[in-house]
């Protein structure tokens, strides 16, 4: 186990040498795999910040139902428990067609336009607020509404949840498509820079396995070579969206205002972040196993 | 100790280098291998680390058939031994310490043993004032004499060399093979592939000679300039 440990520690040792020494090409192709990671990392931070914004929008989404005319006061206060008694349902607020029509009123500056009107045209309705307006969980209370003989018409505010959902489903597969595409290409730049160190390094290679080194051992370094470079290209990536996204703050902080919003743009460094350093790594272990691969 | 049973090889595509050939050598013993330019001493060589395998026929070190073996024990199988090539075969990039100490990283070996180990083996050859030296300022036996000694850092119980004293002159030539013998003095079994015998001096040696696809063994002798 000590033994193991130590020659862990020793082919990252030569691999930290080996980068040193060369670091001006280090630092390369560390910017090469950086900038060609930010890319769709810059997309994957506004669809992350746009996912953020539409679940603060939901909260206000709501469906209206509007109810026939003939529907006494006794019929409406049992839809109104029934409504109530959904697990989706968060509020219901009644509005008689009385307290509408005042409502309208005070809306238009000509107050008496109303008086005019042989009859109220407007009908009772019920406004319901859910706890969770998700598509999957408006279809519920959607479903009772409409089999209701009370109810002459349904207005649900959701349909464009559901179009900004699918919006952004569609910008996540693009960006992985985006994502995937980049991480092929970053395959092969340290899949190429692997392969030339292997025959930078065949002598001591040869020598090695003559003198007992098992396989794992002449692979570990290359392949730590290609994990390093993917974690330096990965820190370079972070570095840089984070830089992007402080500098696009405040102006989109500004615009947001302008739509009376609170929204912020934000870069979760943690779970953004994280996940493309673990990519990154990841990539540039296999690049260098493909590389190690082609040599055999 | 190395035990060969009836073993033939060739190469693909060309001539058998010996066939059916048996003999063995023993724990402590000094053995020269002999024979004209291409008559295959490299190979038996090469077979005897398990660089290569036999054609057909067994080969046996500590009577472990090497034909038996996994690949994946191939290389701690080579760790028994210390190769000395005549190439030298030393990585120019990292100095004398370094290079001798490659034996023990591969085994796992580090810090202040390895340093211990790496010291005392620069010693034996006497190169101990050498050891931040880079191969390239060294002269051709001191380069060789790196090469003994990263064969016998990792304490071998054989060391098979070919061509040791290939592009020396005369006195470097002896001075690696009183090296190699003081080793055998130890009790190390040598195998050396050469084929100009007056270089071994005065040393009691056996011979194997390979000549037209066979090998005859000889009983010690001394050889004398």
């Amino acid at each position: 186990m000590k033994n193991w440990l130590n020659q862990h520690a020793l082919a990252i040792d030569l691999v930290l040498q080996r980068l040193k020494n060369h670091w001006l090409n280090t630092l390369t192709i560390c910017m090469v795999i950086g900038i060609t990671v930010t890319l769709p990392g810059l997309l994957f931070v506004a669809l992350d910040n746009l996912q953020d914004m539409s679940r603060t929008i939901k909260q206000d989404a709501q469906i209206s139902a509007f109810l026939k005319p003939a529907v006494n006061a006794n019929l409406i206060q049992r839809l109104i428990n029934d409504v109530e008694a959904l697990p989706q349902v968060k509020e219901v607020r009644y509005v008689p067609k009385e307290d509408a029509i005042k409502q309208l009123g005070a809306q238009f500056l000509q107050k008496d336009l109303l008086v005019d009107l042989p009859q109220n045209p407007l009908p009772d309705a019920l406004f319901i607020t859910l706890t969770d307006t998700q598509p999957a969980s408006v279809k519920p209370v959607q479903a009772m509404l409409q089999k209701r003989g009370e109810v002459e018409e349904l207005v649900i505010d959701s349909v464009w949840i559901e179009r900004l959902h699918a919006m952004l489903l569609l910008g996540k597969r693009i960006a992985i498509i985006f994502a995937s595409l980049l991480g092929i290409a970053m395959i092969t730049v340290i899949s190429n820079t692997v392969r030339m160190q292997v025959l930078t390094h065949e002598a001591e290679i040869e020598v090695s396995r003559l003198i007992g080194a098992t396989h794992s051992f002449i692979r570990r370094p290359f392949l730590y070579m290609g994990s390093v470079y993917g974690l330096g290209g990965g820190l370079i990536a972070v570095a840089l969206l984070f830089m992007i996204v402080w500098n696009l703050r405040q102006p989109v902080q500004l615009l947001a205002n302008n739509y009376q919003s609170n929204f912020q743009l934000v870069f979760h460094l943690f779970n953004v972040g994280g996940l493309m350093l673990l990519s990154t790594i990841t990539i540039g272990w296999i690049a260098a196993f493909i590389a190690l691969t082609q040599k055999r | 100790m190395i035990v060969f049973n009836n073993v033939s090889m060739r190469y693909p595509n060309s001539a058998h280098l010996f066939r059916q050939v048996s003999f063995s050598i023993d724990k402590g013993d000094f053995v020269l291998v002999t024979g004209n330019s291409g008559a295959g001493k490299s190979t038996l060589l090469k077979l005897m680390a398990g660089i290569e395998l036999p054609s057909s026929g067994h080969v046996l070190i500590n009577q472990q058939d090497i034909s038996q073996l996994h690949p994946n024990a191939v290389p701690y199988l080579r760790r028994r031994f210390g190769l000395v090539f005549q190439d030298h075969k030393l990585l120019y990039d990292r100095n004398s310490f370094d290079n001798v100490a490659l034996p023990l990283s591969i085994q796992g070996i580090t810090g202040e043993e390895a340093a211990r180990r790496v010291r005392a083996a620069l010693d034996k050859v006497g190169l101990l004032n050498k050891e931040k030296a880079m191969p390239i300022t060294l002269s051709g036996g001191e380069q060789q004499r790196l090469a003994i000694a990263r064969a016998v850092v990792s304490r071998p119980s054989i060391v098979i060399a070919d061509e040791p004293t290939g592009g020396l002159d005369q006195a470097a030539s002896l001075e690696i093979m009183q090296l190699l013998k003081a080793f055998n003095d130890v009790g190390v079994t040598v195998v050396i592939a050469m084929h100009d015998v007056t270089q071994v001096s005065t040393i009691a040696y056996r011979t194997l000679h390979i000549d037209h696809q066979t090998i005859s063994a000889m009983p010690a002798q001394t050889a004398m300039l």
